[in-house]
């Protein structure tokens, strides 16, 4: 069912995050080790390590790649109380087709943080280019490059309080004339008193404001992460929410009539309980139809909406104590198999273990 | 640390990673892209966790770089591919049907996909001969039992037979798919074609199967062949084979156009049994164990369905092989509860593969059914889009209300698997063209889904980005367009091909990438006095309209066009016009006034007017002011001596001009403000 290209990515320590670009050509790590590294797919499939750099004087939580139009540009954020902008840099090359020497510069640090940045995300394109960062003191900053040609400028256009140390964000990608821009922030903290986890703020275009709209009330237990679905002409948002358990929730917009008393009209589109324990990451794919989540248990369990929009696990991966037959190596792994003769990378197939009773756990 | 996980109630598949770090601290999962998985040990914090090394590092941090297994990605099997999207195609021009009688168009197309998914399953048989044996044969199991429950369904539902008389078709797709028999009955034939009379001894001693053979022909309705067999035996001229030769031949068969009226039908197929019923026991067939095994199945006798169960493999065979005898006119509503009490007497539900289940389904007329469990075959939705857009063409689906209430989506059964089709292939380097064709039969969330995917596709190449771009154009879809290439643009930037660049900018029309590109190229000229990609900028035609410096670049390109061609007189009219509309940048003006020194200089007549000269003084006067105000700016010597030899010729210029000019009566401002002029 599936196979796997292993890539050692020679951090000291346990990876944070992991960004793919805009195609899913490149890639870039980020780790305990307080280094970034960037991973360049060739075309026979190997990735090939392009730049390493000592990016912060703390953890690197995130990293995440800003849409191509405005360059190769990267966003992390670090429990040493920054943000950082970072852009590569082509050399001058004396030929078209040849390619320059490449390095990444520091453009901007953001320091308004007082505690650690937890997250940070860019904005959708058609916004410009916009970043988002939140803290672990509940702080949600805004910023803004008004030139995109010079990324060294950041005005911090928005700080948002909401009084709950915030572990994570997301933008609704749907941004759309019907949608005005739109941010959901997941808090962790731990007192289920303090009400509602998830808070959705919103950008009004009259007040020039961002806001808070909406708050789930249903999740009262700290959220790890957040994560809407690409939206493809649905007339609601899709929103997957890592806690206790995975959550998917159906934000529909309500039309304004008279008093507003409701921005959204919310529904849990599903709830999976088969992590058991914490849930602390979700992800979707590019066209929000599978959702991976991650949890306590120390698997990645994959989601699927069936035709009549019933949610089914579609696979399940765990990690497992044995190594494939040959030792990984820098970059590449393992046997060749024969589905990979067009291309040189090598995969090799994952084992599966179709009856559940039969896992051996240690 | 991890927590074991409790005995999981789901049936998916548990797929191992294998990497110690992902089993101590657990794991994360990152999409990439459509369908790939990047997965990596990952040690969870919380705001409070403290800033410190894992307990676990050093370590081998990975990542798994995870992708799906696409059997359609195969050099052979992306033929069927190819093949299938032309049928697809074709298909869309079909009105789906609103009644259920078969249309000679939907069973053309249903023959056609299985047509061109036998020459699949005969090219990977060609290839399992040659290498890659196990993988190829794996292959061919794969589609044939696609292949074996597509023929079903087409009996069942795309060429329905009028009447309902079922059986003649589920006999046909029994013997198609279990030719075996048949096979073995023509090398014994075969052996002795034209040479029985020379041979002493009969076929049954001869060939060990022979018996077996007749009675599996027997089971799948093969008279013909039967007979024929039977004829080659030692005693076929004895009265038990001429008995059991006649009654093979005198069954009755129904035929909707056979004449017979399905009352009819009985009477002659009951009183056709009663013969051969009392001719058995009368004895006739005593003598011959055999002959007598095969007149009891041929009259549906009770006794012998633990024989017959012997010789079928399977319980559809038995099913088919069962009702031949017992129930020749069964109706299609009847096979339900045939079907599972053929099951029940194959070990029951407990014992059915997904193959099974899906025969299952069909005869339930349980399409939904059919549908789902079509997806967990391992063609990668192959099949289930394909057949379930033919269901739909045939009217057999339509459309689903979303389940939740309050959605007012109605999308059509069959679009969700084609959209998921669609873009797995949109996924793939090669296909992803086929894919869009698939997109663009979804009504509902095809377009949006294609504006995304489109988007996403690496642009490797230019060649690669035009195709994209086209196919995005044909489809009106200008945002994708205009993302493209301001991606291309931002890239040709990045690696310093400010032409290409231009160009992009031109496609996308963004006004402020083009300033920016347009600032890029005069500051270059400030610097090195040689425009790049001058073809360029010299045929910009209207595409200069595109913003103010854009304007600016292509006009004083064209300046620089007319004083090469020597025509003086229209580039001093260009140069002041540049000048004084203020479509010109600033830092360009000592560049510009620099220009006009050989203009100011020419011989014998002036070119610059009087006041022409005056705007030229008016802006290098501006210019040296806002140097001395700005305190960052440095007075260089090379700035002090340009300004100095363009107030030297400025002021000849005036000089000359003035002369001349004042030497014309009417021309009163000229003499007022000669005085004046004389101070510089």
């Amino acid at each position: 069912m599936f196979e796997a290209h292993s890539i050692n990515a020679e951090h000291k320590d346990l990876i944070h995050d992991v960004a793919y670009d805009f195609y899913g050509r490149r890639m870039a790590t980020c780790s305990s080790d307080q280094f970034v590294k960037v991973w360049d797919q060739d075309e026979n499939g190997d990735w090939n390590l392009s730049a390493s750099w000592k990016a912060h004087s703390g953890s690197v939580w995130k990293i995440t790649w800003a849409h191509p139009e405005f360059g190769q540009v990267l966003a992390t954020c670090s429990f040493d109380r920054t943000a950082a902008i970072w852009e590569e840099i082509v050399g001058e090359v004396s030929n078209p087709g040849e390619k320059g020497m490449r390095h990444w510069v520091r453009r901007s640090n953001l320091v308004d943080s007082r505690t650690s940045v937890t997250d940070v995300k860019f904005g959708p394109k058609s916004l410009g280019l916009l970043l988002v960062t939140c803290s672990s003191d509940g702080v949600i900053r805004i910023y803004e490059a008004p030139d995109i040609m010079n990324l060294s400028q950041w005005t911090l256009q928005h700080e948002i309080s909401c009084k709950l140390s915030c572990s994570c964000l997301s933008w609704n990608p749907s941004f759309s004339r019907l949608h005005p821009p739109m941010i959901a922030v997941g808090s962790d903290d731990p007192n289920p008193s303090t009400g509602s986890k998830v808070l959705i703020y919103e950008y009004s275009d009259n007040s020039r404001r961002w806001s808070k709209t909406e708050s789930i009330s249903t999740i009262t237990d700290p959220v790890h992460d957040i994560c809407f679905a690409p939206n493809l002409g649905r007339s609601y948002h899709l929103l997957a929410v890592a806690t206790n358990n995975v959550r998917v929730f159906k934000l529909k917009p309500l039309q304004e009539s008279g008093g507003v008393v409701q921005r959204f009209d919310i529904q849990t589109a599903a709830v999976f309980d088969d992590h058991y324990c914490t849930v602390w990451r979700v992800s979707w794919n590019v066209t929000g139809t599978i959702l991976a989540s991650s949890g306590d248990d120390g698997c990645v369990r994959l989601w699927k909406a069936n035709y009549m929009n019933v949610w089914k696990c579609v696979a399940v991966l765990k990690g497992d104590g044995t190594l494939p037959q040959t030792e990984p190596t820098t970059g590449t792994i393992a046997q060749p198999t024969l589905l990979s003769s067009s291309s040189s990378a090598r995969y090799y197939k994952l084992g599966s273990i179709s009856h559940p009773n039969q896992v051996p756990w240690h | 640390m991890v927590r074991p996980a409790r005995k999981a109630e789901t049936s998916a598949p548990i797929i191992t990673i294998p990497d110690p770090a992902c089993n101590q601290v657990g794991l994360a999962a990152k999409w990439v892209g459509i369908d790939k998985l990047a997965v990596h040990a990952c040690e969870h914090k919380t705001v409070d966790s403290p800033d410190s090394r894992s307990g676990v590092a050093p370590i081998d941090s990975k990542v798994h770089y995870l992708r799906q297994d696409v059997v359609l990605f195969d050099p052979i099997v992306r033929k069927l591919v190819n093949e299938a999207s032309g049928l697809f195609i074709a298909g869309q021009s079909i009105r789906p049907a609103t009644g259920l009688e078969p249309r000679s168009d939907t069973v053309k197309l249903s023959r056609q996909y299985r047509s061109i998914l036998h020459d699949c399953i005969e090219h990977l048989q060609e290839e399992s001969t040659k290498q890659k044996k196990e993988y190829y044969s794996r292959y061919v199991a794969i589609f044939y039992n696609i292949e074996f429950v597509w023929h079903l369904c087409e009996i069942l539902y795309v060429d329905v037979v009028a009447g309902d008389i079922v059986l003649p078709q589920l006999t046909d797709w029994i013997k198609f798919h279990f030719s075996e028999h048949e096979r073995i009955a023509d090398t014994i034939l075969t052996g002795y074609a034209g040479s029985r009379e020379l041979t002493s001894s009969g076929a049954e001693t001869l060939h060990p199967e022979y018996w077996n053979t007749i009675i599996g022909l027997i089971l799948q309705g093969n008279m013909e062949h039967s007979r024929a067999l039977l004829r080659l035996h030692s005693l076929a001229d004895t009265e038990p084979f001429l008995q059991a030769h006649k009654f093979l031949r005198s069954r009755p068969v129904y035929s909707v156009y056979g004449g017979l009226s399905l009352g009819e039908f009985t009477i002659r197929w009951k009183t056709w049994q009663s013969t051969v019923q009392s001719e058995i026991h009368s004895g006739t067939f005593s003598s011959q164990k055999h002959l007598l095994t095969i007149m009891k199945i041929v009259i549906g006798d009770e006794s012998i369905t633990e024989v017959i169960r012997k010789y079928c493999s399977t319980w559809y065979q038995y099913m088919v092989a069962l009702l031949l005898y017992t129930d020749p006119t069964v109706k299609s509503y009847d096979l339900s509860y045939h079907a599972q009490q053929c099951i029940n007497a194959y070990g029951g539900q407990e014992r059915l593969k997904l193959l099974d289940v899906l025969i299952l389904a069909l005869l339930e007329s349980d399409l939904q059914q059919v549908i789902q469990k079509l997806q967990f075959t391992s063609d990668s939705g192959w099949a289930v889009s394909h057949l379930s857009n033919l269901l739909y063409l045939c009217g057999r689906i339509s459309f689903e209300k979303n389940y939740s209430k309050d959605s007012d989506s109605i999308q059509r059964l069959d679009e969700r698997l084609l959209l998921d089709y669609g873009t797995l292939l949109l996924s793939h380097h090669s296909l992803w063209q086929i894919g869009v064709t698939y997109l663009d039969h979804c009504p509902s969330e095809g377009r949006a889904r294609l504006e995304l995917c489109l988007s996403a596709l690496p642009i490797d190449n230019e060649a690669r980005a035009k195709r994209i771009i086209q196919i995005a154009q044909e489809r009106e879809m200008a945002d994708v367009v205009a993302s493209i290439c301001k991606v291309l643009g931002m890239r040709s930037l990045k690696q310093n091909r400010l032409g290409n660049a231009l160009v992009w900018a031109f496609r996308s029309q963004d006004s402020a990438f083009a300033t920016h590109l347009a600032d890029l190229f005069l500051q270059r000229y400030n610097k090195d006095g040689v425009f790049q990609s001058s073809d360029i900028l010299d045929h910009l035609g209207s595409a200069m309209l595109i913003c103010d410096r854009l304007t600016f670049l292509g006009k004083y390109c064209e300046f620089h066009q007319h004083y090469r061609n020597n025509q003086l007189k229209e580039a001093a009219i260009l140069l002041t016009e540049l000048l004084v509309s203020k479509l010109s940048p600033k830092y360009f003006w000592l560049t510009l006034l620099t220009d006009a020194l050989p203009l100011l200089d020419s011989e014998p007549e002036p070119i610059l007017s009087y006041s022409d000269t005056c705007q030229f003084l008016y802006c290098l006067e501006e210019l040296i002011s806002e140097r001395l105000d700005s305190p960052t700016s440095q007075y260089s010597s090379q700035f002090e001596e340009k300004v100095k030899l363009i107030r030297l010729a400025l002021a000849k210029n005036m000089a000359r001009t003035l002369t001349l000019e004042a030497c014309v009566p009417s021309n009163v401002t000229a003499n007022s403000t000669m005085l004046g002029i004389l101070k510089i």
